[in-house]
């Protein structure tokens, strides 16, 4: 079974063809050199990116899985949540190919493609967990965490969810972006911030602290940790960081009038780094222990989304399925960031288990829904 | 020192004089829009410690430059599409816009923060005198730190000890200038607009605020909140006639997006409104009663132009029935109140501040136009 999937949530247009489990390609826009008035860093969030991209990212799909249009069994896409005036571009490709190919058409909820992009076969027919059922992995605890969301999800079936927990206010990708603008770190943060955690960690290693930046004091509050419910919020971290950075110039402004090698802020940003992630690890994982609690059948923890890029994250996570005796799920690199390969293996479930397949005479009705839940 | 006195004709002769003082690493007091500055050359080590000895200043603090154009500008700082709308917008004229330096002037000059602010006096004399030097003086009031700004020459002399008068090289008298606020100090680069100093308020003219509709002090997000709602009730029935739009401005952390849980709130929406940076674009159906439409949540941090801007499509919002809130307005605030206007919308304008870590100042106004 041959499936075609799209997303265009947000910032990058995706197109990816799936055999049954296994992604036969999954292209990203950002990651290939489409057109050169398109590249450059910052991802174009317009529709008429998406326009401009979509038809090159699907040939290049294509393409790269080396079948024909005439191969593809069922179109799928991503209806929500996002962006609508990007989401439209992607459906309404999708609808266009669809009627064309006189295939189905399977809607999408983006957050199931997260859910479940840690369940694909990579082209040597493995699967990285070891899963050869999708059902050995029931019943499930999950957090998705993106630059758009943070939810903890439980769930006895596919189609079937509870959201336990979600962010009331900022997203934990959100909060690495924009501490790092207060650190001038650029866009987007996650990766220069873990990367100076690192040089951070090296130094510990091998015995190199400042000790003037060992005495700042770079305290951080656990956002919502006696909240008594299982919901996140980034946006006081955020503000806290924002004052601490203020304290801690002044601090240093105060060592250098006195100190013979005066303080850098490049010599104390890498340490609020280290610090800043661990508090958001924290953050995440009071709500995932609690959840886990709750659910006492639980037999796998899944992890999903772009924040699961950063090596902290993820083994931290890897570490508290350990603990709990939860079988351990993450994606592949490739399936982290927005992406379709994971849309593929969603509409493949929703093809196996015959949830909400659209035929192509039935699509025009078929439209965005921006803040699609995954409890909806 | 020497004393010209300008009578708005001998430009040439002025200009000749000081620029014969400034490469000598003289120093001299001139004339602004504001108030009698005082100018250095900017590049030069030795001028710009005489600058210090003469503003007695505390370390640290960092002086900006005038500059003749955008140009000249862009040789000592990065200027970024805020900064250039703001140049091109409304310079020459009484704001500071604060960019990263390129460490082209003398040490001590730029912040340590490698920023610098940089001044285009609306003065023509002071341009011309600029534009001829070719390098870019000190823009600093003449007065000493912490003592009154002067605004004639007279009142400049009585107030200062007899050691700072010894260091000027040159005065350019102009006679009494008129009273006017110091400068607007603007920091664009986090590429959107920080004012860290207000002076005539110019922003507060360019969004056309005056006296605030609505305001208060809030101690807690849940107040901002509360204030948020507060705010709703107030335009309550203007979505029965006209689209709704508020605009957000305000540094980061300072309660966008706690206001716009308000705006939601009061609208009985249940969803939880959650911060639209990432996503940009976040759209809550609305009923109440027999009304109905979409409360739109909008947030331009992410978005990199004007182009961008207007490619978002906001237009398809802007209907009658519909509330768009959109943080981060000053960013794009020309192009979002024309595309407003241009739909008929009513427009408010909420200014965020921060006074500590958790109060914020939250001021409504009233768009009115030009």
């Amino acid at each position: 079974m041959i499936i075609l999937a799209i997303d265009t949530s947000c910032d990058e247009t995706s197109v990816a063809v799936l055999d049954n489990r296994r992604v036969l390609s999954s292209v990203v826009s950002s990651q290939v050199e489409l057109h050169k008035k398109w590249g450059g860093v910052v991802p174009d969030i317009a529709r008429r990116a998406h326009k401009e991209n979509i038809g090159k990212v699907f040939k290049e799909a294509v393409k790269r899985a080396k079948i024909q249009e005439k191969d593809i069994d069922y179109v799928a896409v991503t209806i929500g949540p996002g962006l609508a005036i990007a989401l439209e571009v992607g459906i309404d490709f999708a609808k266009e190919l669809s009627s064309r190919l006189k295939k189905p058409f399977v809607p999408v909820n983006h957050m199931a493609g997260h859910l479940f992009a840690s369940t694909a076969i990579n082209l040597a027919g493995k699967n990285p967990a070891g899963i050869k059922e999708d059902f050995e992995i029931f019943p499930l605890i999950a957090l998705l965490v993106s630059g758009n969301h943070t939810e903890i999800i439980y769930s006895k079936a596919f189609g079937d969810y509870e959201i336990m927990g979600e962010t009331l206010d900022d997203a934990c990708g959100e909060a690495f972006d924009k501490v790092a603008r207060i650190l001038d770190l650029g866009y987007p943060g996650g990766p220069t911030i873990t990367f100076l955690a690192d040089q951070y960690v090296k130094d510990v290693k091998s015995g190199k602290l400042n000790e003037l930046v060992e005495k700042l004091d770079m305290n951080l509050p656990v956002p919502m940790e006696k909240s008594g419910d299982l919901n996140f919020s980034f946006s006081g971290l955020k503000t806290a960081c924002l004052y601490k950075v203020k304290n801690i110039k002044e601090e240093v402004e105060k060592i250098n009038k006195i100190a013979k090698v005066k303080l850098k802020q490049s010599d104390w940003v890498k340490r609020f780094c280290y610090i800043f992630i661990q508090v958001s690890i924290k953050a995440l994982e009071i709500k995932l222990v609690k959840a886990i609690n709750i659910k006492h059948d639980a037999h796998s923890l899944v992890v999903g989304g772009g924040v699961i890029n950063n090596h902290y994250v993820v083994r931290r996570m890897s570490r508290i399925a350990k603990e709990n005796g939860l079988l351990f799920l993450a994606p592949e690199k490739r399936f982290r960031s927005d992406n379709a390969g994971m849309i593929g293996l969603a509409a493949y479930y929703q093809v196996k288990y015959s949830i909400n397949i659209v035929n192509y005479n039935d699509i025009s009705e078929m439209d965005r829904i921006p803040n699609l839940r995954l409890d909806a | 020192m020497k004393i010209v006195t300008y009578n708005g004709t001998n430009i040439d002769e002025i200009v000749k004089e000081a620029v014969k003082v400034l490469s000598g690493g003289g120093l001299i007091v001139y004339p602004t829009e504001t108030c009698y500055g005082v100018g250095v050359d900017a590049t030069k080590l030795n001028a710009v410690e005489k600058l210090f000895k003469y503003k007695a200043r505390r370390e640290g603090k960092p002086i900006s430059i005038a500059v003749s154009d955008i140009d000249m500008a862009n040789k000592y700082v990065d200027i970024n599409d805020i900064a250039r709308s703001i140049y091109e917008n409304y310079l020459p004229g009484p704001i500071t816009v604060v960019s990263k330096g390129l460490n082209k002037v003398a040490n001590g000059v730029q912040s340590e923060y490698g920023t610098l602010g940089v001044r285009m006096p609306d003065f023509s004399l002071i341009l011309d005198l600029v534009r001829t030097y070719g390098k870019p003086i000190t823009a600093t009031s003449a007065n000493m730190s912490y003592r009154p700004r002067p605004y004639s020459i007279k009142q400049l002399l009585k107030d200062l000890p007899d050691k700072q008068e010894t260091l000027i090289d040159l005065i350019i008298d102009a006679g009494e200038l008129p009273y006017s606020e110091p400068s607007t100090v603007v920091d664009t680069t986090m590429n959107s607009l920080n004012i860290m100093r207000e002076g005539k308020n110019l922003l507060g003219q360019i969004i056309g605020g005056k006296e605030p509709l609505l305001f208060s002090k809030t101690t807690s997000p849940q107040e901002t909140i509360d204030f948020g709602s507060m705010n709703m009730l107030r335009f309550n029935d203007v979505p029965l006639e006209r689209p709704l739009v508020f605009l957000l401005s305000g540094d980061l952390g300072a309660g966008k997006t706690q206001f716009s849980k308000g705006i939601a709130r009061h609208l009985g929406i249940k969803d939880i409104i959650k911060s639209p940076t990432y996503n940009i674009v976040s759209e809550y159906k609305y009923v109440q009663g027999e009304r109905e439409g979409l409360f739109v949540h909008t947030d331009t941090w992410r978005v990199e132009s004007e182009k961008d801007i207007l490619a978002l499509d906001y237009q398809r919002y802007i209907v009658t029935g519909n509330i768009i809130a959109i943080e981060w307005a000053d960013k794009y605030l020309k192009d979002l109140i024309d595309m407003m206007q241009g739909n008929n919308a009513r427009i408010v304008n909420v200014i965020f501040k921060y006074l500590t870590e958790t109060e914020r100042e939250i001021a409504t106004y009233d768009y009115i136009g030009d």
